[in-house]
């Protein structure tokens, strides 16, 4: 897997590239969807994001994130609120919207039956680009997300990754001034998961495309994204530079490994005092109260109560860390249970 | 307009290409038929031609309207099932977010399904030639007989289109099939409906619309050109399209949301 | 069998009917499409009896008789798509790993099909007494009817299981059923045989079902025809099918 290269790696800052380019920005305010009983998915969110921008939509299932882009992409009418895409009102200029953004919904929506080529020229037409365009800018994109070898095989084979794929590239046929990315990486392995971050970080780098992307992976935000709005129960609980919001944080987290296995517990207690409890599959760990100026009563405070340590590790914060302080439950911990990822006891794990 | 066009293409061969990539489908599509064409004249063809008033002596010019009233109910499944699969796979929401148009999608959609339903009555009639079938309209009827198999293929068509928009699974629609093939069995497909014997069968029958959308073709099989059957098919398919039409218009603007 | 034996088969046959009866989805189709076809053929054909060499006492009760049959292989084909759900859902397994001795599980799957058959052929008698359908055969000559319709659920079943045990998956469906449909639909089913045309004349001379079909009529008629004949038919294909299916379960318990 390899790293995107950001925003800074490009040699481009971010507030030159936004200079004149205000049309391919997001500006939501207030915007509700409240379902049939009363349900509201999103409930007043303000967001705004910069032409250019990779945005990150961070949330747990459930969040309100794909509803939020549904409305951004004029595929569900807001109840309440305001949301502009590229300057068009999503409510009452939903032509002129679908015309200025690409879209790659969490499901790639593919006909199995068809293979590459078949659907670039689909969307090529659906989009209204001349006939002559058709066949070079198809083969353009299938090669730029290295497909070309597949394009002609029926879409139904291809691996998750390969969707995902084409998908992005169906996106782009008609050169979209914002593209919304649902999950794209969703279910996918490493290296596939790796190549499309390289190509969403290469859009915005080299196009000026403004990315909206969801995701509910931390390393995904905040490997790509310039800036992350945390979204939980249809509110943005958090918004900023992933730097700045881990620097709200502060905190880092210590994480140790008992030599004896059986000491997990009274190890997870002796931590107590110096912080709230932090996930650990192998020890136990504790984000610091004071910061990593603690370390040392930590380290004499074991040694006083006789536990031979095997590992000793400092944690900078992480975004799981953001997510935990604002809404008091661990990001990753909800993926993991949704995803069906059974979480072994500790003390199963330490016999393990 | 050129931009309707430019778009129309493409869809259309898609939805062709959709079908003919699914061979069970396709295979569905005319051996069904074939073998309902052939168990109807086989069982009877012999006593059926006997009856006084029996309006031909050949009982397999007469069952080979049957399989285009037919190849309208297939359609319910192709159009249905196809646009059903990609409310299912998403894909609709992909047609949504580009600049098509609700009709053009559905002409789009239903242009592969007419096309099947030609190729299927070419075949239908060359298997009914061989049985020894005819025209009695000549070589022009065999023409309208084939477009009228379409004309039925777009009207069912559209119900299952719509039926699918609404129920959002290509499976559900296949369910409309066996609805349909139940109502063309209590339909006038074996004898002419002044000769049905059983009056409550031949009002069931009269109130069928399956009963017109197969007599239209089958009149210029049998008598020829006789304008009341014909009319008749066309305003009952078209009490039926109309209303689908609307209904599946509908449902495909509130897909995209658009102002 | 042991008691143990009959009580897993009993017990498998009764999940199995209780599920068919308390689903619309499968016992709708079960028994709306003999009834549908019951009501089509005397409807819209009956004109047929008027031929002078039509020589049955009854339309009504000619029908009768091929929806019967129809309708017993139905149900067959039907519990056999009921297994290959089994195994889509892994259920199927769960039942082989519970089970002792898995050819007991094939015996509820028959004991199944045996019931659903038994209440289908009741539902179509009731409606065919109620068109006005009578009777001319003796109890004894209406009972061996009944019990070739049996018989040919029997084996029906059987088809379906044995398929079901090798493809174990649903889309078998119309695949399972053709081999089915084809000879009950190239039989005599709306005019005895003379009166069929004659390539269809021909087909019928060589269809097993036809000597099926006839037999019924005949019982129903009191005036019995081929009847030794039909069971040697459904009988032997019964024993064929068994292995058939036997070999798939072998198979199923092999992998």
């Amino acid at each position: 897997m390899t790293a995107p290269a950001g925003p800074e790696a490009s040699g481009t800052p971010t507030a030159i590239r936004r200079r004149g380019e205000d049309s391919n920005s997001i500006e939501v305010e207030g915007l509700v969807r409240e379902f049939k009983g009363g349900f509201r998915a999103v409930d007043g969110l303000d967001l705004h994001v910069d032409p250019g921008e990779i945005y990150g939509f961070l949330g747990p299932n459930g969040a309100g994130k794909s509803t939020t882009v549904h409305m951004l992409t004029t595929l569900l009418t807001p109840t309440g609120g305001t949301a502009r895409v590229a300057g068009y009102d999503v409510a009452k200029e939903g032509a002129e919207v679908r015309r200025a953004i690409g879209v790659a919904l969490q499901e790639a929506a593919l006909d199995p039956l068809l293979n590459a080529h078949e659907h670039m020229r689909l969307q090529c037409a659906l989009q209204g680009l001349p006939r002559s365009e058709w066949k070079a800018r198809g083969d353009e994109l299938i090669e730029r997300v290295g497909l070309t070898s597949a394009a002609g095989r029926r879409v139904g084979g291809y691996s998750g990754g390969m969707r995902r794929r084409l998908d992005l590239a169906l996106a782009l046929v008609h050169r979209p001034r914002v593209i919304f990315l649902d999950e794209p990486t969703t279910g996918l392995d490493p290296k596939s998961r790796g190549d499309l971050w390289d190509e969403i970080a290469r859009l915005a780098r080299e196009e000026g495309v403004t990315i909206f992307l969801t995701t509910q992976y931390l390393e995904e935000a905040d490997l790509l994204a310039e800036r992350i709005g945390i979204i939980d129960h249809g509110k943005m609980v958090a918004e900023g530079t992933p730097a700045e919001l881990k620097a709200e944080i502060g905190r880092p987290t210590v994480e140790i490994v008992p030599r004896d296995p059986d000491q997990r517990a009274a190890l997870a207690a002796a931590l107590r005092r110096f912080g709230e409890p932090a996930v650990s599959t192998k020890g136990a760990a504790v984000r610091l109260q004071h910061g990593a100026e603690d370390l040392p009563d930590v380290v004499r405070a074991l040694d006083a109560e006789g536990m031979a340590i095997e590992s000793l590790e400092l944690h900078a914060p992480t975004l799981d860390d953001v997510f935990l302080t604002q809404t008091g439950r661990s990001l990753e911990e909800e993926v993991r249970r949704d995803s069906g990822i059974i979480e072994v006891p500790p003390e199963l794990a330490a016999r393990a | 307009m050129k931009g309707f066009a430019a778009q129309i293409g493409p869809l259309a061969q898609r939805s062709i290409v959709r079908t003919f990539r699914r061979p069970p489908l396709v295979a569905a599509g005319f051996v069904f038929p074939l073998i309902l064409y052939g168990f109807t004249y086989g069982g009877l063809g012999k006593a059926a031609t006997k009856l006084p008033g029996f309006p031909t002596s050949s009982y397999a010019t007469f069952a080979l309207g049957l399989t285009f009233a037919y190849a309208g109910i297939y359609a319910t499944t192709l159009a249905g099932g196809q646009i059903g699969d990609d409310v299912q796979t998403g894909f609709i929401k992909r047609l949504a977010l580009t600049r098509l148009g609700s009709i053009t999608l559905l002409l789009g959609q239903l242009t592969g399904v007419v096309f099947f339903a030609f190729l299927q009555g070419a075949v239908f009639l060359a298997v009914g030639f061989a049985l020894g079938a005819h025209v009695a309209a000549g070589v022009g009827g065999a023409f309208v007989v084939v477009a009228f198999g379409a004309f039925n293929a777009i009207t069912l068509g559209t119900v299952g289109i719509m039926a699918a928009l609404r129920v959002g699974s290509g499976q559900a629609v296949a369910g409309l099939f066996p609805v349909f093939m139940a109502s063309m069995f209590l339909s006038s497909m074996n004898l002419p409906r002044d000769l049905i014997r059983a009056g409550w069968f031949r009002t069931i029958a009269t109130y069928n619309p399956l009963s017109y959308l197969m007599e239209a073709p089958r009149s210029l099989l049998v008598t020829g050109w006789s304008p009341e059957p014909l009319l008749l098919g066309l305003l009952v398919g078209a009490s039926i399209f109309i209303p689908a039409l609307l209904s599946t218009a509908a449902s495909l603007r509130a897909l995209s949301v658009r102002k | 069998m042991t008691s143990s034996d009959l009580s897993i088969m009993i017990g498998v046959a009764r999940r199995q009917a209780i599920r068919t009866f308390t689903t619309p989805q499968l016992v709708i189709p079960l028994v709306l499409f003999p009834l549908l076809l019951f009501t089509a053929f005397v409807g819209s054909a009956s004109a047929i009896a008027k031929n002078p060499n039509f020589d049955y006492y009854d339309y009504t009760a000619f029908e009768f008789v091929y929806v019967l049959m129809q309708s017993a292989a139905s149900a067959g084909v039907a519990t056999g798509i009921a297994v290959a759900q089994d195994f889509e859902s892994g259920f199927a397994r769960r039942m082989l790993v519970a089970t002792p001795r898995r050819s007991v599980l094939l015996g509820g799957i028959v004991l199944a099909g045996i019931i659903q058959q038994l209440w289908l052929a009741a539902v179509l008698l009731v409606v065919a007494l109620a068109a006005g359908m009578s009777i001319h055969g003796s109890a004894i000559e209406v009972i061996g009817m009944f019990g070739l319709a049996l018989l040919f659920n029997i084996a029906g079943t059987l088809y379906a299981s044995g398929v079901a045990f090798r493809a174990q998956t649903t889309q078998v469906g119309p695949a399972l059923q053709l081999p089915i449909l084809l000879p009950l639909f190239f039989a005599p089913v709306y005019a005895p045989r003379k009166l069929l045309t004659h390539w269809l004349h021909e087909v019928a001379n060589w269809n097993p079902v036809t000597p099926l079909l006839e037999a019924g009529r005949g019982l129903l008629a009191g005036a019995p025809v081929s009847v030794a004949i039909a069971f040697g038919i459904v009988g032997g294909a019964g024993v064929l099918l068994a292995v058939f299916a036997f070999t798939g379960l072998r198979r199923v318990e092999r992998a």
